[in-house]
């Protein structure tokens, strides 16, 4: 070999690197997402354990390996197509309830039976209250008895009869784990392996996990012996994007999707070489937590006092600033989109929590609370004012709020807004020794719209200590009676007591490579994904392709 | 010799007080920050009571100073403990994070020192020249620039612009399995950036040094001994000038295998400093006292090893 040999040879392979590395990915039929798409923006996956965490990224991810008991379609009813089970009875109106499972597979060939529901809802019990929705829905404390009916029969049986709507919608989204990979698995070893993909790999669901590179991304490929309708895609990747800028990859080709901030939504709609889709929903608001026990802002527990800060703030002039037009305005505990459970005053918008400062300043009066030299409100020397805790870093929240201060002001309610990070907001809320007067939390539904866990004296998110024995009877109500009467007289007592200050929540639109359809289709506006609705043209599909 | 350890046995004394101070401070620093990890991990819809199963379960609702005591007692046990939120185990994920900042900083290291070497020494012997000063304003000039402005400048016009290369990551998740090519067009930008704020510092440092070394009186002595200029710098100046570059190096040690918090962020590069970061944000204290104690030790070991290479490459440091 002469001495050009090596010289040669190293340019040659640096070529085809170069070459390798330009030329165009052959991915045909891999869809790439980032984590959170259509609900908040990405973060990691942290676990695929249904029973350990309800994080929405998590989620979304679970439910494409483990099918739940109940899957709820985006108009909130049982969707049997996409459930494991194929029919849910109530031969008692609420006390008993039978579920057929479908015969399908697990991804490893065992077949998903009754028992295996059953197993799951014995670690329910055996998790007590490390089940991350211990109480919730009345699972488990509610039970009684299951039992497996056959093969692929169950019956549970509760210890007092249910209003089945609510509990249909709250209780059962249960996904249920296979037995034969679980068995054996103490409680620790289930918690210490929550990231462990060799547990995750055995799916009844669209999707077989593939890989998981903790903190980074994780792999989903078609389940071929999936039992409903199969995906069309072939791979999808979770990409967390911890960090990292969903816009900026989408338009760098390394995602697909991508949620478009509200305030570069005109910008995004004149993007060339994308499409937008406006999503369902949302089925959520922001809620304005006014602490009740407050020694600072005893106020707060004045109902006068929270309706003339509902009546103060222009819903409208929110809307359009900081959400760009893109939500409604709200003033009730069901949000508008969910059309379905509004109470005839709901439905018109409940005309009497209309922004209107003169009614504000009126009620404020009555109260007490007379205006001083500096606009702002006194009474007996104490200044009506109180401070508002925002999500680090939420802008289209914070411009919301610095909406709302303005609004506040002027009818003399001095409002002081500071940022905070998620857990510092999270453990202020759940009371971690700190008092604080109000603090704000973005809330979606994720199944039937009952006050129950925010509003009861009980409840297990009423972060702001309200107390209404009235408002504990209809929440109960709603609970155990059948009908929409229980929860019309809950939704319409709750928007006239305020307990909390409901604003509007922007509804998502995304940004999409042209190629990608179905986004719509696969975004509930529940908060789930149904990536099995997906389907892939041009370049991303590189060949015609069909479901199955 | 005997000097040369007992110099080195006070040096690693000291750094143990040091590191010990460190983890202490963190874990104070961290504890009192306010908020819990729980949250993060069970997400907002959790019940109260799954928060408090949660909470014991971690041991979080320990005293503070048992919490501390506990920390200690897993280190000498050689247990790092358990992330919070990833649920797998401290050194198994630092040691996963720090192959890929050792890739990126090792690269972009190598990279960093050629270039200074030729721009550091060209700025030395032209030192009060116009090639020095236009060389001298340059490295100011980048010295200057944050690397989160150049790393974001070279986003926006490199991947946004161009699409020459990826916005962040380290993998094109499009692919099946990762070649070589899709993971070096990753790291292109990140080591650019590295590049860019490490070359200022490092040539200045050595322009510096080789002009001072150009003005020594064994130069002079050289040259009147008919050397010519170019034997002169090769074997006598450039040798000397090494030294300070040399510490400079063993003290960027931690860097190399901390990652750059900020160049790694920027890019979402999964190294450590984008998990130091992570973990900060999230709260998962076992993680982040993790990644400080592995900073901390290469901090004293980069240390010893400048003190040794210097040592070599002049005995006389040994007494000093």
């Amino acid at each position: 070999m002469t001495l050009a040999g090596p010289y040669t040879t190293g340019a040659v392979l640096a070529a085809a690197m170069l070459c390798a590395a330009a030329a165009p990915v052959q991915s045909c039929g891999t869809v790439v997402l980032p984590s959170g798409l259509g609900q908040a923006d990405p973060q990691a996956v942290s676990s695929l354990n249904p029973l350990l965490t309800s994080l929405v990224y998590n989620m979304q991810v679970m439910q494409q390996i483990y099918r739940p008991l109940v899957w709820l379609d985006r108009h909130v009813n049982f969707d049997p197509d996409l459930s494991l089970a194929s029919a849910v009875t109530t031969p008692d109106g609420g006390r008993t309830w039978h579920f057929t499972i479908k015969p399908w597979l697990w991804s490893d060939g065992v077949p998903v039976t009754a028992a295996d529901v059953l197993f799951t809802f014995a670690t329910i019990r055996r998790l007590g209250p490390a089940y991350v929705s211990s109480g919730i829905g009345g699972i488990p404390d509610f039970i009684t008895d299951v039992r497996v009916d056959g093969r692929h029969g169950v019956t549970l049986t509760l210890d007092r009869r249910v209003n089945p709507d609510w509990f249909l919608r709250t209780s059962l989204n249960i996904m249920v784990m296979p037995e034969h990979v679980y068995r054996g698995l103490t409680l620790e070893q289930m918690r210490m392996r929550q990231t462990d993909t060799d547990l995750f790999r055995v799916s009844d669901g669209p999707f077989v996990l593939e890989e998981f590179a903790v903190g980074r991304h994780l792999t989903l490929v078609a389940n071929p012996l999936y039992g409903g309708t199969r995906p069309a895609i072939r791979r999808l990747v979770v990409d967390f994007l911890q960090g990292g800028n969903a816009l900026q990859a989408l338009r760098a080709g390394e995602i697909d999707a991508a949620d478009v901030p509200f305030r570069l939504w005109d910008l995004a709609r004149a993007l060339p070489g994308f499409v937008t889709n406006r999503l369902d929903g949302p089925f959520g608001y922001m809620m304005l937590y006014l602490n009740m026990r407050s020694e600072t802002a005893p106020f707060l527990r004045d109902v006068r006092v929270r309706q003339a800060v509902a009546l103060a703030i222009d819903q409208d002039a929110i809307v359009a600033l900081a959400w760009h037009g893109q939500a409604g305005v709200v003033h009730g505990p069901v949000p508008p989109a969910m059309t379905a459970f509004l109470s005839d005053d709901a439905r018109h918008g409940y005309t009497s929590l209309r922004h209107d400062p003169v009614r504000a300043r009126a009620l404020l009066d009555d109260a007490g609370w007379h205006v001083g030299g500096d606009g702002i409100r006194t009474r007996n020397g104490h200044v009506l004012g109180f401070s508002i805790g925002v999500s680090a870093g939420a802008v289209d929240r914070l411009i919301e709020f610095q909406v709302a201060q303005r609004d506040l002001a002027a009818v003399g309610i001095a409002v002081e807004l500071h940022e905070i990070e998620f857990n510092d907001l999270s453990a202020t809320l759940e009371g971690n020794g700190h008092d604080w007067e109000g603090n704000v939390l973005g809330w979606t539904i994720s199944g039937f719209p009952d006050t129950g866990q925010n509003f009861s004296s009980d409840g297990s998110s009423n972060y702001g200590h309200y107390e209404d024995a009235r408002m504990d009877a209809l929440n109960r109500a709603v609970q155990s009676d059948p009908g929409r009467q229980a929860l019309d007289a809950a939704q319409d007592y709750t928007a006239a007591q305020q307990p909390v200050i409901f604003l509007p929540d922007g509804a998502i639109s995304l940004l999409a490579r042209p190629g990608l359809h179905g986004l719509r289709e696969m975004e509930n506006p529940l908060g789930a994904w149904s990536p099995e609705f997906l389907s892939l043209s041009g370049d991303l599909a590189c060949a015609p392709m069909r479901p199955g | 010799m005997t000097r040369i350890f007992w110099g080195i046995g006070r040096k690693l004394g000291s750094a143990a007080l040091s590191l010990a101070i460190l983890i202490t401070l963190t874990f104070v620093l961290v504890h009192v920050a306010p908020g819990s990890p729980v949250y993060q991990i069970l997400g907002p819809k959790a019940s109260p009571a799954s928060i408090r199963e949660l909470n014991h379960a971690l041991g979080l609702d320990l005293p503070f100073w048992q919490q501390y005591f506990r920390w200690w007692f897993d280190l000498a046990h050689a247990r790092l403990g358990y992330s919070y939120s990833v649920q797998r185990p401290v050194g198994s994920l630092i040691l996963s994070y720090e192959l890929n900042t050792l890739a990126l900083q090792i690269i972009s290291l190598v990279a960093s020192l050629l270039i200074a070497f030729a721009l550091g020494l060209a700025h030395g012997v032209h030192y009060d020249r116009t090639l020095g000063r236009v060389i001298g304003g340059l490295e100011l000039a980048l010295y200057a620039l944050p690397s989160f402005f150049s790393g974001t400048l070279l986003i926006l016009f490199f991947s946004m612009r161009l699409g020459w290369f990826p916005a962040g990551g380290l993998e094109n998740l499009r692919l099946a399995h990762q070649t070589i090519a899709s993971n070096a067009l990753h790291m292109a930008l990140p080591c650019v950036t590295i590049v860019l704020l490490t070359v200022p510092a490092l040539s200045r440092y050595f322009a510096q040094s080789v002009h001072e070394e150009l003005g020594r009186d064994y130069v002079r002595s050289a040259a009147a001994r008919g050397a010519s200029p170019s034997r002169i710098l090769v074997h006598h100046v450039i040798r000397n000038a090494m030294r300070p570059l040399v510490t400079v190096l063993g003290l960027s040690l931690p860097s190399i295998f901390a990652g750059g918090v900020v160049v790694e962020t920027v890019f979402a590069y999964p190294g450590l400093g984008w998990l130091l970061w992570r973990s900060a944000l999230a709260q998962d204290y076992p993680v982040l006292i993790g990644i400080v104690l592995v900073i901390g030790i290469l901090t004293v070991l980069g240390n010893l090893l400048a003190d040794i290479a210097n040592t070599l490459l002049d005995p006389r440091a040994a007494y000093a």
